[in-house]
């Protein structure tokens, strides 16, 4: 029992070692919590889903860069309301009101309004009217339009409309509300705009600004303060809606930002540390079992065993990786069924086990020189016995340490060939959200936080085996302590 | 004489190597009495350990010569498959205790782990059974049964040797092989060694074959003794008749050389070097450094008997000559 307390001193007495395994910890408990939060398939059905993005700001920086431009940016905001604040109704027909509320407090506009709504079961051919009302920190409610759905001619009562898409009205570029913008502007403010100033300067400006003079000309600033949206609804007593959402534009999103397609990055990061840990653990411990067993096998065995086993490793440690594994699951993945993933991993292990084999051969050589083996075999022990019960004990450090060594190398090589676009589409890992922010040109347009943090944790990862391999290399070679 | 347990004839042990066919062990017969100890003496290389890798069947990958009989009880070992050998005779019925306790030692298994080995191996018997045995086996070394959950680097030479020796005796074999047991051990452990291996002998009424170089430390335990030169046995008799009255030139010159305590004499040495295993002389392989060579010395001499159990390879005890 002494010795196994005396290799973890060894190991965890480095600053190396300490670090590494503190990083591992890290990633294993993101990882825990991951696995109990995100659904399993979180790949096709979350990720990979256009719908539960849309109401996401497109490739917009993370909250905290606030801190670095010197102004306080919009933060996205989405309001929504289910039942109204208000509802009169007069021998079977319904007025309704539902608000929503917002409040600008940042020196920015909203980059765009939309409005959103859900499920709207009607009750009567004579459909449902929708008003639209704008209120402005001043009080100042402005009308902004109206439209009408009724049920198609013919169709069942109850008719139920929005249901597989839902109604949306984007608010600050609906052609229609200029005029209304128009009026209001040129009565409140004393101004002379006609359409194509309105046009130039943006609905949401207006909608969430004041026109300030300075030095003469007109400046439009953000009007701090709460605006609601509100909703009027004619219909019948019975008519109904699910859901009213308001979502107001920002220029910042989350912890680290928006795609392209108004992903959360951090959500998508943060599936790939299981992905990346399950990556790593599965190709070393396959390749390493493979490896180390062949080259036990191949030493200890000699002749035309070992003459096999060794040429078939020389031929297969000399194929040029990348271009091999890419060739291999490019093969494997004309069958859309297989896993993907599964495809590039195994890749990896085919090409990976090699160096291993060849190494522990030669270690096996001279141990089974030794006096030990011998002993072992007057016992009457069998060969397997001997190999895996006396002789593999002796390599098991190393082994163990080489295991390590090749869980960076797996890491990196899933990241390079999701980079190059054989990633597996239904999981996301770090190295696929590069290449998507690779061919959506984010280097080109500055969008780094859709391109350092997924390469900075990749590295994280990789540093993290690193640093616990080379805090195990005293343990494994003695030569290496200092005393 | 008593009843022989192990009867070794003509028994022939060929390597293949680059440089050609090494005959290490040459048409060797001898035997073992029920209960004594044959002593095996010879100079570095002349095949001792071979004979005794031969007699268990330990046998490098390149053999290229192994025939003979060797009887065990009566029964005729070299016809037994290997596989049948390995479940049945070997550690069950020979067990060895090989050269250099140290390296015979798995560094990381623990010591009592290895004892009780041969018993989950041969016997299937489940670990915690086979480990109660090697507590036993212990006791019986001169250990203390704690040590069983040691490695064998937090024990002593003396300690290691005697593990070996438990794991030797742990299926209770009727034939011991010790090959150079005590050879790394300084001399006050090796005598610690030589006692416990004396009362085991007794205890157990065991056969032994004890391969050394040094004669003393044969002639203390054993009962018999068989010089070795060359791959051959040249002289096999009991101990006092060989150590007091050689009759082997070979053999003469060997005990000639031990220095004495009391005796103020030079120790003689042997001129000349004994020959290759690789195409080794015709005739006697101990002419060319002969004493008494003389023109039958170009043939091969038998074993002469010279008593029913005293045996000796040369044309001096034998044929035309005596």
């Amino acid at each position: 029992m002494s010795e196994e307390r005396g290799w973890w001193k060894i190991f965890i007495s480095s600053y190396v070692s300490k670090a590494g395994l503190a990083l591992l910890i890290f990633m294993v408990i993101v990882s825990i919590y991951v696995l109990f939060t995100y659904p399993l398939d979180y790949g096709i059905r979350v990720w990979s889903n256009p719908r539960v993005w849309a109401d996401n700001p497109k490739t917009v920086p993370p909250v905290w860069v606030d801190y670095f431009v010197g102004r306080d940016l919009v933060t996205h905001q989405i309001v929504s309301t289910k039942s109204p604040v208000k509802t009169v109704s007069i021998k079977g027909v319904a007025y309704r009101v539902y608000r929503v509320k917002y409040s600008l407090t940042e020196e920015g506009f909203p980059t765009y309004v939309l409005l959103k709504i859900y499920n709207l079961t009607m009750y009567s051919r004579h459909g449902a009217y929708f008003i639209i009302n704008f209120t402005r920190p001043n009080g100042d409610e402005i009308n902004l339009l109206s439209f009408y759905e009724s049920p198609p001619p013919g169709a069942k009562l109850p008719y139920l409309a929005y249901a597989d898409r839902e109604k949306i009205v984007f608010l600050s570029k609906e052609k229609s509300i200029v005029f209304n913008l128009l009026n209001y502007v040129n009565s409140k403010y004393d101004l002379n705009y006609n359409t194509t100033d309105i046009e130039k300067l943006g609905y949401e400006t207006i909608l969430f600004g004041k026109p300030v003079v300075e030095n003469g000309n007109i400046k439009w600033v953000p009007y701090n303060g709460e605006y609601k949206v509100t909703v009027y609804m004619h219909g019948d007593k019975k008519d109904s809606i699910k859901l009213i959402k308001v979502v107001f534009g920002g220029e910042t999103y989350g912890l680290l930002g928006t795609d392209a397609s108004g992903r959360d990055i951090a959500q998508g990061l943060l599936f790939g540390f299981p992905v990346a840990l399950a990556i790593g653990f599965f190709t070393s411990v396959v390749t390493t079992a493979i490896g180390a067993s062949l080259g036990i096998v191949s030493g200890y065995k000699g002749g035309r065993t070992d003459e096999i086993i060794q040429r078939i490793s020389d031929i297969v440690y000399n194929f040029p990786y990348l271009p091999m594994i890419i060739l291999l699951v490019f093969i494997v993945s004309r069958n859309p069924n297989f896993p993907r993933l599964l495809a590039i991993l195994g890749a990896i292990i085919a090409l990976g086990w090699p160096g291993l084999t060849i190494l522990i051969r030669s270690m096996v050589l001279s141990l089974r020189q030794a006096q030990f083996v011998e002993a072992a075999k007057a016992i009457g022990a069998r060969d397997f016995r001997i190999m895996f019960k006396h002789i593999f004990p002796n390599l098991a450090p190393f082994i163990f340490a080489q295991m390590i060594f090749f869980t960076p190398g797996a890491i990196l090589a899933e990241a390079a060939l999701s980079f190059l676009g054989l990633g597996d589409p239904n999981i996301p890992t770090w190295g696929q959200i590069i290449e998507e922010s690779f061919y959506a040109g984010a280097v080109l347009n500055g969008w780094w936080w859709w391109v350092l943090p997924p390469g900075l944790l990749i590295m994280l990862a990789a540093i993290t085996f690193v640093f616990i391999a080379l805090g195990l290399e005293p343990v494994v070679n003695p030569r290496l302590q200092e005393r | 004489m008593s009843e022989k347990l192990l009867e070794v004839n003509n028994l022939y042990l060929y390597y293949r190597t680059y440089k050609g066919i090494v005959q290490a062990v040459d048409g060797v017969s001898f035997w073992v009495p029920k209960g004594k100890a044959m002593g095996l003496v010879g100079e570095s290389g002349c095949g001792k350990s071979s004979a005794a890798n031969a007699i268990i069947r330990l046998l490098p990958s390149n053999t290229h010569r192994y025939e003979g009989s060797i009887k065990l009880d009566g029964r005729e070992l070299m016809k037994i498959p290997d596989e049948e050998f390995r479940r049945k005779i070997r550690w069950r019925e020979i067990a060895m205790v090989f050269q250099g306790a140290m390296n015979s030692l798995n560094p990381v298994i623990k010591v009592g782990f290895q004892v009780a080995e041969p018993l989950i191996v041969h016997l299937g018997m489940n670990k915690k059974e086979a480990l109660e045995r090697a507590r036993e086996m212990f006791i019986k070394v001169g250990l203390s049964p704690a040590f069983i959950d040691r490695y064998p680097h937090e024990l002593s030479g003396g300690m290691r040797q005697r593990v070996v020796i438990a794991m030797a005796m742990v299926m209770n074999p009727k034939l011991l092989i010790l090959d150079e047991p005590t050879s790394a051990l300084d001399v006050s452990i090796q005598a610690q060694i030589m006692n416990l291996l004396k009362e085991l002998k007794k205890e157990y009424n065991l056969s032994m074959i004890f391969i050394t170089h040094d004669i003393a430390l044969a002639s203390d335990i054993s009962d018999y003794l068989a010089v070795m030169y060359a791959g051959q046995i040249v002289e096999l008799g009991p101990i006092d008749k060989v150590l007091v009255d050689p009759l082997h030139p070979y053999s003469q010159k060997l005990i000639a050389s031990i220095p004495r305590l009391r005796v103020d004499r030079e120790p003689e040495f042997l001129p000349g070097v004994p020959p290759g295993l690789i195409n080794p002389p015709k005739g006697c392989r101990f002419a060319n450094r002969c004493p008494y060579r003389m023109e039958m010395c170009e043939k091969e001499p038998p074993l002469f008997d010279v008593t029913p159990d005293h045996h000796v390879k040369c044309w001096l005890h034998g044929g035309e000559h005596s």
